[in-house]
């Protein structure tokens, strides 16, 4: 799910508007001033340079005759290139990327939605556990998904339609198609709408459906006319969030769909970049179109969100109405086991079995049970290889670093944003914010042409990650760093410099030290985010930098190597489970 | 319609809430629940309203029992037309006033354009028509108390209840507020019951007062009933009577003893019940300069400790010699504003001073057989 966690769940609304500092000492005008560039000036530099110049190069690439390379940026303006949305093939991957957003969205509502609906408002049994089961497919990135699902259901040996012959039966699963994409989408979104539905509806204030049920609304007028309007916004939230992510996701349309000949937008980026000669003006152009669908998205979903805030919470004796199922508790809960045996069981049972079947060919399951079949040595060969262990390290190198880089740097953006006068502050926090519209496929293209560009020799080396994912991780950085300044009184700080410390040591002796618990929380979502990532550097990897990601991708799309690579994925979810939930206690510790 | 409750029982996870209530609320009777915080008055509106299921115990509406624990009745919420102002309103946020108000009205199969109607002369009544249709997260406070108010009486409810709805107001919307709540109950002549924790609203409002305490009714009477002549020492502090000191009888049944301090105090009626207090109401204490003079009943010498100018009158807390402070609300007079630290007389009209169990014997009864 390299592309998935890259807005977070809740949250889409501008964060609020930054409340102007009382200045503790009179200062004189000037100084102020002056005062007032030094501290966002150079941020203003750094962050403008890292996130502008790679969007600015893809930008000119559309628009100009050829791709920027050393030592040669073009500024020969065309609109020639626009021709190439005429394309039947763009518009045919225009038309699946859309259709597969839609569909898929619409699909990860229903399981979202409904799951959220039974956990918060019903008494279905196991309420706990379907709890957990909503959240889970979070752990597992979507390309280890789309994987093991390529592994479950391809039409020849995928594990399903064995097991499916096995039964006698000759229906044929095929998730290389269309509906196997959308489906496996929707599987994988499904958490983000289940967050933000089951949030709404257990925030709800229980009177106002009381008011209903005493008003003459039985319970399915009440739902119909209460409970369910008032979660609108939070359905309508995760459904735009949710089109954006399928939209711009690239690995599991490369997994699946390209296979089947069927394009998206991504994919169709992909392809005429690292077609040869690649076609780079083409691709970036295409992606302006991308970048535009999801600007226009994102907008639109600002807008909605913004218009509507029902105070729905209070803080009186909360106790939500629960519906009793009655006899559809059962199938309630077959539904939310169904989920959780696609979303979870099968797809690491896959993986597993693939990673100790011997033979790479099996044409029932009654194979499995000659001796010598199974062999799970492969776990020992790869947890004691070098080859591995290089691997892993450069992930963890790349993404520690990116982590601790980008919480420094977020902090200090936040402060500036949130803290102080400082002018350019709006600019500063605009563009940081950049990168959240600029999808992964994009900015990958842009990072590369940068990197190649820079009289700074960092492409080719591990660097180049490092500063990629600084980029792309920027706006989850700055959010949930923003959030938790927020949350500390500023007064703490301020009478630290009324009682005669100088503003820096005010913040790290006081303001650091309560933000100690948050900000490791936001360094380790940005681990995770880091950990997960796969579309960024695809582009700017190279035999010496390669990080697990892009391991399992390509021993999976270069395939023989199965077994590996089906044994690597596993020790990779554990890893991503490790850090995904860390957050969570410490997020937790904070109430 | 009539209300009807008798011997209703409550318990949240165990924890009885409400303990054998019995309320009957007369057709187009306003009925005020009085009571301190957590005594159970929202829970016994609930249990009418059908939110709650009790424990035991069984409610009539008019003629139809809605709720019996022995004979197995509970009929639900929405078919028991019943009206409630929720403490948050609860004015859904999400529609406009009108639609707000129109709901209970669809919901009883009304054509819209009827509904509609009906739903815009109940608003012009509480003087909401000119925001029918604006959305109702936009009302303010007190647009959202009639707004509510509104919506409840659309339904033309058998029984309007009203979970506190000034307690989120400024103080003189408030005012203006009970007085129309008042008036709006008079003219249409509705059944309602008021829960309340502020004594002034339960006076205005009230046909009769319900003091609830420890989920029992403790007195049910008139407003005059309840000032004059409060059924304990508790429900008189609570309605402001702020000396209230335990006593134990003497050798004469008209003189009574402070049990903390060595005063005795001449009173009109004895003692009846073991543990009892003299209630004294402030205003009833008559604090002057010392005088020489000897001989009055009741008459202690004592020193000014707090004097309040109160405008019309002055608050006195007078320190009693061998005795307690005692709390003195006096007329402006010719004595002016006796300083703090003067000697004073203060004396206690004999027929003033209210002899009253500590408990409601019930309420002391059932916590018996509680513990
Ligand atoms: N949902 C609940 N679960 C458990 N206990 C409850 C619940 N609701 C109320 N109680 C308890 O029942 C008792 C009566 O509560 P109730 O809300 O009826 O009091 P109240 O008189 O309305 O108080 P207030 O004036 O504060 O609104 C209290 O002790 C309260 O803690
Ligand atoms: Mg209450």
């Amino acid at each position: 799910m390299s592309v998935t966690l890259d807005r977070p769940p809740v949250n889409n609304a501008p964060p609020p508007a930054p409340k102007p500092a009382p200045n503790p000492t009179v200062t004189p005008r000037r100084r102020m001033r002056i005062g007032r560039v030094v501290v966002s000036g150079p941020l203003l530099l750094l962050v403008g340079f890292l996130v502008l110049v790679p969007v600015g190069f893809v930008v000119l690439a559309a628009f100009s005759t050829s791709v920027p390379r050393p030592g040669n940026i073009d500024f020969a303006l065309t609109l020639e290139n626009f021709r190439t949305l005429a394309d039947p093939s763009v518009m045919k991957a225009t038309g699946n990327s859309l259709l597969i957003a839609s569909l898929a969205t619409l699909l990860a509502l229903i399981i979202g939605g409904f799951l959220a609906f039974i956990t918060a408002r019903s008494n279905v049994p196991f309420r706990a556990f379907i709890y957990a089961i909503g959240l889970m497919p979070l752990f597992l990135p979507s390309y280890v998904g789309a994987l093991a699902w390529a592994i479950l259901g391809s039409p020849s040996a995928g594990l399903l339609n064995v097991a499916l012959r096995d039964l006698g039966l000759d229906a044929v699963v095929d998730v290389y198609s269309f509906g196997g994409v959308v489906t496996v989408m929707a599987i994988f979104y499904a958490p983000y709408a289940f967050l933000m539905i089951h949030s709404a509806m257990s925030m709800m204030n229980p009177d106002l459906e009381d008011a209903a049920g005493v008003h003459g609304g039985s319970m399915a007028q009440t739902l119909k006319n209460v409970t369910f309007p008032l979660a609108l916004p939070a359905i309508l939230g995760s459904g735009l969030l949710i089109f954006i992510l399928v939209l711009e996701n690239f690995p599991v349309a490369q997994v699946l769909a390209t296979p089947a000949g069927i394009d998206t937008l991504p994919t169709y980026i992909y392809r005429v970049m690292m077609a040869t000669p690649a076609r780079g003006n083409d691709a970036a152009t295409v992606a302006i179109v991308l970048v535009g669908f999801v600007l226009l998205l994102t907008s639109l979903q600002r807008r909605y969100l913004a218009k509507r805030s029902y105070t729905t919470v209070t803080g009186k004796g909360m106790k939500a109405r629960r519906v009793d199922l009655g006899r559809a508790k059962w199938p309630a809960v077959v539904f939310a086991g169904g989920y959780f045996l696609i979303a979870v069981v099968l797809p690491l049972l896959a993986l597993l079995l693939t990673a100790g079947r011997v033979s790479p060919y099996m044409s029932s399951f009654r194979d499995l049970a000659a001796p010598g079949a199974l062999d799970f040595s492969v776990f020992g060969e790869i947890l004691s290889s070098a080859a591995f262990f290089g691997v892993a390290g450069n992930s963890i190198f790349v993404s520690v670093l990116a982590a601790a880089l980008g919480t420094a740097l977020a902090f200090a953006v936040a402060y500036v944003i949130n803290r102080t006068r400082a002018r350019g502050r709006a600019l500063l926090e605009g563009i940081s914010m950049v990168p959240l519209a600029v999808p992964h496929i994009v900015l990958g293209i842009g990072l590369l042409w940068t990197w190649l560009i820079m009289p700074i020799p960092l492409y080719g080396t591990i660097w180049v990650l490092v500063v990629a994912f600084l980029v792309v991780q920027m706006p989850q950085g700055l959010r949930s760093v923003s959030a938790s300044i927020q949350a500390t009184h500023r007064d703490l700080e301020d009478s630290a410099v009324m009682l005669g410390a100088r503003r820096a040591k005010a913040i790290t002796f006081v303001t650091l030290p309560l933000m100690k618990v948050t900000l490791a929380s936001s360094f380790l979502l940005l681990l995770m985010l880091s950990m997960r990532e796969l579309t960024v550097p695809l582009f700017l990897y190279t035999t010496d930098t390669k990080i697990l990601s892009i391991e399992i991708f390509d021993l999976f799309e270069n395939g023989g190597a199965a077994q590996e690579a089906a044994a690597m994925s596993v020790v990779y979810c554990v890893i991503m489970f490790i850090v995904s939930y860390l957050p969570q206690r410490f997020g937790n510790q904070k109430h | 319609m009539e209300v009807h409750i008798e011997d209703l029982r409550l318990a949240y996870n165990g924890v009885p809430a409400i303990r054998d209530l019995s309320l009957t609320i007369g057709d187009g009777e306003s009925i005020v629940l009085l009571g301190q915080s957590g005594c159970g008055k929202t829970s016994t509106m609930r249990c009418v309203a059908g939110l709650e299921e009790p424990t035991g115990g069984s409610i009539r509406i008019g003629e139809r029992t809605v709720f019996d624990a022995v004979a197995n009745v509970n009929v639900p919420s929405h078919k028991r037309n019943v009206g409630m102002v929720f403490q948050s309103y609860a004015v859904w946020p999400h529609k406009t006033v009108l639609e707000n108000v129109i709901f209970p009205l669809r919901m009883k199969k009304v054509g819209r354009r009827q509904a509609r109607a009906d739903g815009l002369k109940t608003l012009e009544l509480v003087g909401l028509g000119h925001l029918a249709d604006r959305g109702a997260s936009l009302l303010s406070g007190g647009q959202m108390q009639r707004g509510a108010l509104a919506r409840s009486m659309a339904m033309k409810p058998s029984v309007l209840m009203l979970d506190e709805p000034l307690s989120n107001l400024d103080a003189r919307l408030r005012d203006d507020l009970r007085v129309e709540l008042r008036r709006i109950q008079v003219e249409q002549g509705l059944t309602s019951l008021y829960v309340t924790h502020d004594q002034q609203e339960a006076l205005a409002l009230a046909d009769r007062i319900a003091i609830m305490r420890d989920g029992i009714i403790a007195q049910l009477g008139t407003p005059q009933q309840i000032y004059s002549t409060p059924a304990s020492a508790a429900i008189a502090s609570f309605l402001g009577v702020t000396n209230v000191f335990p006593v134990t009888s003497t050798h004469s049944a008209n003189r009574v003893t402070l049990i903390e301090h060595p005063l005795e105090l001449a009173v009109d009626e004895p003692i009846e019940y073991p543990e009892s207090s003299a209630c004294i109401r402030p205003d009833d204490i008559d604090v002057r300069p010392r005088e020489t003079r000897i001989g009055e009943r009741n008459r202690f010498a004592g020193e000014v400790t707090v004097a309040v100018f109160q405008g019309a009158s002055i608050r006195y807390q007078v320190k009693l010699t061998n005795g307690p402070v005692i709390d003195a609300i006096c007329p402006q007079n010719a004595h002016g504003v006796l300083a703090v630290g003067s000697s004073v007389d203060v004396s206690i009209d004999p027929s003033s001073i209210m002899v009253l169990p500590n408990e409601v014997p019930e309420v002391r009864v059932s916590e018996r057989v509680a513990a």
